[in-house]
């Protein structure tokens, strides 16, 4: 199913939260809403889940555009909410038994279905226990499961791994992941860059309430003024040839040295990297000591923003 | 089963699950009215004062004068059925009004009846009667002054009447006026703590909600597709089913 954003704007009193966040997401995409605390991505959510109303703007799903309270096209969303938002003293069956009776289930079909999302988060063997006695990720994967059962085309995910250890992280992955497999359309909020690099197939980055950019990974990284970058330390710093030399390498955007230490910006690590140290060591210069790293969403963000996702 | 029925019976079934899951509050939140409604329905009175007797005040009593009228008026007010009365030095009387053991007393001074038989005819100065009493029991002062005053101006112009006539010119015949045959101050009770807690029950139902709304839970529900009716309905249906 595709979940269309057009032109969503909120205000609270003076502040606008969202001012204007469009985008469109396919059936079987993960979109990832990437940014900082405060960027308005709980209240996109809110109004994708037919939360909160817009003050302008519409949802629609498949074109039907969605409505707040009773609108039946709810049926078709599941939301997995920031807050751990379970019956903490009751077993985790009867907490899905209750989530899955608000959407109409009853009888034969809510106990496939409970069986069926148990077995999903890996939660079979813990059903008769209370969430009470769970570890974070657990009631996280719980969390999920309790959003699934009326087997909704389109998830919304908002900060659904906040607190968790990396393991049970990697397994709510695995669970998104088979998710995705399945044809639903996924939209995960976070702040955390790294699990958008690996959930997701576009990447929509707001900030103050608006988008600042909307691509897949590659176009992101491709369009931001930042390179990958390559730092080698000398006990003999490169003299100014050797510098001239390098700089006019292909795929190598610039070159810095500070003290002895040389950094080298790149589009394609890869290739270029081979070629720098090569061509430096024929001039006798010799490497010492040498790390790499490749742009990210946080380079991207910062490009974007001047700031970083972190200090926000 | 429409949809809507079935998520509110889960609605409901919810908050009857979770309250039979504490035990502990269970047992409180039933034995805790029971408890309060009897302890205020002993308080009252207990078990009937449609023919039984009115509970009595505690006074205490000194009589300094020790003469015909003194013992007159005493005998008067023990014989009155609002009042226990006691003969006290003055003393006693005092601390005990104090301590809290009795709601007022009351001194005769030395020469109470010759100065009082005088200043009736406008002879002499009146007499002054000490009325000991607790501050924080207001309606005892008035109710124990207006009974003195009664019981002696019975007295002092009972020679004045003569044949059959009285020094009031009237009897006060008491009757109970209750719903039952007797008075039951258990029932009074148990009623009005059934109003006290219908209203704990709107005030819970109303913490509930804001809980709710804290831990996420508010939020999880309303992205169901269901009306704000059927879930405040529901709410109300389940603190009911639970709390009565």
């Amino acid at each position: 199913m595709q979940l269309v954003a057009d032109h969503l704007q909120k205000k609270f009193g003076a502040i606008t939260a969202v001012a204007g966040v469009s985008f469109t997401a396919a059936p079987g995409e993960v979109l990832g809403l990437l940014g900082p605390n405060g960027a308005g991505k709980s209240t996109t959510i809110s109004m994708l889940a037919g939360l909160t109303k817009p003050d302008s703007g519409s949802v629609m799903i498949d074109g039907v555009t969605l409505g707040t309270g009773a609108d039946p096209s709810k049926r078709r969303l599941g939301l997995v909410t920031q807050e751990i938002a379970l019956l903490e003293e009751l077993p985790a069956r009867m907490n899905l038994e209750f989530f899955g009776g608000l959407y109409g289930l009853a009888g034969r079909a809510l106990m496939l279905r409970i069986t069926a999302v148990l077995e999903l988060t890996s939660l079979a063997d813990r059903a008769r226990d209370p969430p009470s006695e769970f570890s974070g990720g657990m009631r996280r994967r719980l969390n999920i499961a309790c959003a699934l059962l009326h087997e909704p085309q389109i998830l919304l995910l908002d900060e659904p791994t906040v607190g968790v250890d990396p393991q049970s992280r990697n397994a709510i992955f695995d669970t998104i992941e088979v998710l995705a497999g399945e044809g639903r359309t996924l939209i995960y909020t976070t702040h955390y860059m790294e699990e958008v690099e690996r959930l997701c197939d576009r990447i929509v980055i707001v900030d103050h309430g608006k988008v600042l950019a909307d691509d897949t990974l590659a176009g992101l990284l491709a369009s931001a003024p930042v390179a990958n970058k390559l730092t080698l330390k000398y006990d003999l710093p490169p003299d100014d040839a050797a510098l001239a030399e390098i700089t006019h390498l292909p795929g190598v955007t610039q070159v810095d040295l500070t003290g002895t230490e040389l950094s080298v910006s790149a589009t394609d690590l890869g290739t270029a990297a081979p070629r720098v140290l090569e061509r430096l060591a024929a001039r006798g210069f010799s490497c010492q000591e040498l790390t790499s790293r490749r742009s990210n969403l946080e380079d991207v963000f910062l490009a974007l923003t001047g700031r970083t996702l972190r200090d926000t | 089963m429409s949809p809507t029925l079935t998520a509110f019976r889960a609605l409901v079934r919810k908050d009857i699950a979770l309250f039979l899951r504490d035990r502990r509050a269970l047992v409180v939140s039933v034995l805790t009215p029971i408890v309060v409604a009897a302890f205020f329905g002993f308080l009252f009175g207990g078990t009937g004062s449609g023919g039984n007797p009115i509970s009595r005040m505690s006074v205490g009593i000194t009589d300094l004068d020790d003469t015909a009228l003194t013992k007159a008026v005493m005998e008067s007010l023990t014989q009155d059925e609002s009042l226990a009365m006691q003969v006290l030095p003055e003393d006693q009387a005092r601390q005990l009004v104090k301590s809290g053991k009795l709601r007022a007393a009351i001194v005769f001074p030395a020469g109470f009846e010759t100065a009082a038989t005088g200043a009736l005819v406008g002879l002499g100065k009146m007499p002054d009667v000490k009325l000991f009493y607790d501050p924080s029991q207001s309606m005892v002062r008035p109710m124990v002054a207006g009974l003195l005053t009664q019981h002696v101006m019975q007295r002092i112009s009972r020679p004045n009447f003569v044949g059959s006539s009285k020094p009031a010119p009237f009897n006060l015949v008491n009757t109970a006026v209750t719903t039952g045959p007797r008075y039951n101050s258990y029932a009074h009770s148990f009623a009005g703590m059934s109003i006290q807690f219908i209203l704990f029950m709107g005030i819970d139902a109303g913490v509930t909600l804001l809980l709710m709304r804290q831990e996420g839970m508010w939020r999880r529900l309303r992205a169901a597709p269901l009306s704000r009716a059927v879930l405040l309905g529901s709410r109300v249906a389940g603190t009911a089913l639970t709390r009565c």
